[in-house]
């Protein structure tokens, strides 16, 4: 939360609950930055974010309860960027977001390759079951080299996988904007990515990968194994297609009431 | 296309009341230059304003966007309750 104010974001939190109940919630948790009570739901039904697949029981039945979204607004209220999760029990981690923002990732490695050094992190060291989190991989090539974007033709692209594991879903990488790079001798033009950028790829840890290893411990180590597929090319040479095993990893830990 | 596909999931979720199945990851496009947020899914969208609200903080006071933000905007975070 801190990480936002410093970048001139206020961070709030909005909750369909009594004052009272916010208030212990607040102070048990040490809450400095401001958590609004929605206690009667109106701030939800004015977003438009009640959750109408919700199915209700105990005392929650005839309470109004909002989709877990999360909004960016810019400083005139007009919204920059939303995150939202189809099921409720999945959430983006806040660093995660900030990661989006440009802010580097914790932990990884750096490693040199012959044409660029690529730095790998990951928006958090922990994460919960149901948080969806980050991958980072900054990358630096070298002057007058250029790797290729998604949907060139003849060359190998970018490409990041996670090796398959019923502990994380992974979801798609996200690229920068591509440039484009116009090869004389061959008369072509191809998406590239030059100098310094970034590629993401979130994951989440899921409730059935997670939770039965909580047996025994509060927290736990987890491995994400990944492979980076390349072709590097400078103006005068084009090297092989390649590949870089990857590795991140995080610890899992309960959620922490 | 995407600002039509999330007008029409927002529209499904008013008319029906139930979210419309997540598109399949194979079915969906890589795109060059994917927006940070996923953009899709209830709420004001992207590019649109957010309604007024104001309402009680943890310590009483009352909070609105403008006491809320900072110069560079606001994190507004929607919870379902504060034990779930």
């Amino acid at each position: 939360m801190e990480s936002f104010r410093k970048r001139g974001i206020g961070v709030v939190s909005v909750i369909p609950e009594p004052a009272a109940t916010i208030k212990a919630f607040a102070a048990r948790h040490g809450i400095t930055y401001p958590v609004l009570s929605d206690a009667d739901a109106a701030i939800i039904r004015r977003f438009g974010l009640v959750d109408r697949t919700f199915q209700a029981t105990g005392d929650l039945v005839g309470k109004d309860i909002p989709y877990a979204a999360t909004f960016l607004a810019d400083a005139h209220g007009v919204v920059r960027e939303k995150f939202f999760e189809e099921a409720a029990e999945n959430r983006r981690t806040t660093a995660s977001i900030l990661v989006l923002q440009g802010e580097p990732g914790t932990g990884g490695q750096e490693i040199r390759a012959d044409h660029f050094t690529l730095r790998t992190s990951s928006s958090n060291a922990e994460v919960a079951p149901g948080q969806r989190f980050t991958l980072v991989l900054d990358f630096e090539l070298k002057p007058k080299h250029h790797a290729y974007a998604p949907g060139v033709k003849g060359y190998r692209p970018l490409e990041l996988s996670l090796e398959a594991d019923p502990l994380f879903e992974a979801h798609e990488t996200r690229y920068p904007p591509a440039g484009t790079y116009y090869f004389a001798p061959l008369k072509e033009t191809v998406p590239v990515f030059e100098g310094r950028f970034r590629l993401l790829k979130d994951a989440t840890v899921t409730l059935p990968g997670a939770l039965p290893r909580f047996k025994d411990t509060d927290a736990y180590p987890a491995t994400l194994n990944g492979t980076l597929k390349y072709q590097v090319c400078s103006d005068v040479v084009c090297y092989p297609p390649a590949s870089l095993p990857l590795q991140w990893t995080v610890r899992i830990r309960k959620w922490v009431r | 296309m995407k600002a039509r596909a999330a007008l029409l999931a927002a529209a499904l979720v008013q008319c029906t009341g139930t979210a419309p199945p997540a598109p399949s990851p194979a079915a969906s496009p890589r795109p060059a230059a994917a927006p940070a947020g996923d953009g899709s899914g209830p709420g004001p969208a992207v590019g649109a304003a957010l309604p007024a609200f104001e309402a009680p903080d943890q310590n009483g006071t009352t909070q609105t966007f403008d006491t809320l933000r900072g110069p560079n905007g606001l994190l507004l975070n929607f919870n379902r309750s504060v034990v779930w």
